[in-house]
């Protein structure tokens, strides 16, 4: 955007006030913003600060080479990155993912999930000044981390999905280790409550501040907790189409408000789903292999052609619904990956929530949107 | 994909609105395709519900396509706003104009990469180092 054009029509009592691009909260992304005295009266989101080009990028990779470079654009939520694209990969072959892979894969994601939570929960309670939340949740998603990092052997980018099934089992002592982490997720819910939820300052500055209704959700096409803090029952996770989400019965949380305090609800509620999810998973967890015999080991993964076609598949992350289209066209790189993640589609919402309120309402939306702007440029 | 509907892109509101009639109410993704062997740009839409359980569980895949020298197409962004920052990223990395959906400026481009189409397949991806 020409900086030097910016404002030029602009009347005389307003003035334009750039927030970002210096990593406002949770990454590059500029907000221009129209003011009436102090209050809103137009918002520009200007976006592209972390534009890598991941689609162009992934046209030059083999299919597995796509994995890692996928993961990026939301390292913090990238088995949920993951498992988008490998199932797109896996309508394309053909294959199936064995009983076992498809619950190991929700554990994962489901971590993952709580982990992704935890981390925009603090960013929110640091951008509305209660760094304490962030101290807490940065500190508690650690747990986490640790318990991913012994699963797959990386904090943060696992490619731990591959097209047929996962790399490897749950290690040795896994399980008891998994539940003394969730227990511990699980006391610290009353703290947070104690300390940040029920904190009249808190509910002073989210509750009725940046409402979308239900009506304007749909319209404006929210995903993840934003919509369903909308009252809107969709999750991707309720289709089924990955996962063992379906045999393990899973249930979306909504709320019907709207607001900054509704989004924030749904997060907190949506880590508490997760830990059942996992519990559940892990006790009806089946025995069996967990990768298909036709991709099974690293030759057939490196080498792998993939028959021409196209394929849709979507995924729900920690911010919402991940969509992939793949096209091949026969051989062993992707013709066109088209990659629409959570965060681009809930941009729209910075103009919906935001115009109205007040210049000190914005980092209450910003927050509460979980808005990351690696993920939303890629 | 149940459903795949392959229009004209003169058609491509009123398909839209129909949908829109029948009870899909967002865009989940618009996917920009080059074909230079056949001077084409192709259109994918892909459209589902949220409110209408019946639907949810259903994608409608629209397609479409346009002249690769003359990329010009009807914004649906009136008929569902949810696809109205894809329409503008499609423009940036393809060249493709969406009519009654124009900002001046790039969206997700820088300023100087204004008019050049990474995603196109004729782009040559720039290499720094020695020539």
């Amino acid at each position: 955007m020409r900086v030097k054009e910016l404002g030029k029509d602009r009347r005389a009592e307003t003035i334009t006030l750039f927030i970002g691009p210096q990593h406002p909260g949770s990454g590059h992304l500029r907000l221009v913003v129209e003011l009436d005295g102090d209050v809103v009266v137009g918002i520009r989101p200007d976006i592209g600060w972390v534009h890598r080009g991941v689609e162009k990028i992934a046209e030059t990779k083999k299919f597995v080479q796509v994995i890692p470079l996928i993961e990026r654009p939301s390292i913090i939520d990238s088995a949920n990155m993951n498992v988008g694209y490998v199932r797109a990969v896996e309508k394309l072959l053909g294959v199936e993912v064995p009983d076992r892979a498809r619950y190991i894969r929700t554990i994962l994601c489901e971590l993952n999930r709580i982990a992704s939570h935890l981390y925009g929960i603090g960013i929110f309670g640091n951008m509305i000044g209660t760094s304490t939340i962030f101290m807490w949740s940065f500190g508690d998603r650690e747990i986490i981390v640790e318990l991913m990092q012994e699963l797959t052997g990386a904090r943060l980018t696992y490619s731990f999905f591959l097209p047929g099934g996962v790399k490897g089992d749950l290690p040795d002592g896994f399980e008891e280790k998994l539940e003394k982490g969730l227990r511990y997720i699980e006391n610290r819910i009353p703290e947070y409550n104690a300390l940040f939820i029920e904190n009249p300052v808190t509910e002073d500055r989210l509750k009725g501040v940046g409402v979308i209704d239900r009506e304007k959700a749909v319209q404006i096409g929210l995903t993840g907790p934003n919509l369903r803090a909308s009252g809107v029952e969709y999750d991707a996770r309720m289709v089924g189409e990955y996962g063992a989400y379906k045999d393990l019965g899973f249930k979306p949380v909504t709320r019907p408000e709207g607001d900054s305090f509704a989004r924030l609800m749904v997060r907190f509620d949506e880590i508490d789903g997760s830990i059942g999810l996992i519990r559940k998973a892990i006790r009806e967890m089946p025995q069996g292999p967990i990768m298909h015999e036709r991709t099974k080991g690293m030759a057939r993964q490196v080498l792998m052609k993939v028959p021409e076609g196209e394929a849709f598949s979507r995924v729900e992350c920690g911010r919402g619904e991940l969509t992939f289209f793949v096209v091949s066209k026969g051989g062993d790189k992707p013709h066109r990956v088209r990659m629409v993640t959570p965060s681009f589609r809930n941009l729209i919402g910075f103009e919906t929530a935001l115009v109205g309120h007040r210049l000190a309402d914005v980092p209450t939306v910003y927050g509460s949107l979980d808005y990351f702007p690696p993920e939303a440029d890629r | 994909m149940e459903r795949v509907l392959r229009i004209a892109s003169d058609t491509l509101k009123s398909v839209a609105k129909e949908l829109a009639a029948e009870g899909f109410d967002h865009v989940k993704s618009l996917t920009g395709m080059d074909r230079p062997e056949e001077g084409l740009i192709e259109l994918v839409y892909h459209i589902s519900s949220y409110l209408n359980p019946a639907l949810r569980g259903r994608i409608v895949e629209v397609r479409t396509e346009v002249d690769r020298s003359r990329p010009i197409i009807n914004s649906i962004s009136d008929v569902f706003p949810s696809c109205r920052y894809m329409e503008l990223e499609t423009r940036d990395l393809l060249g493709v104009k969406f009519e009654g959906n124009e900002e001046p400026d790039p969206l997700i481009l820088p300023e100087e990469l204004k008019n050049t189409w990474p995603l196109r397949k004729d782009y040559k991806i720039p290499e720094e180092g020695v020539e």
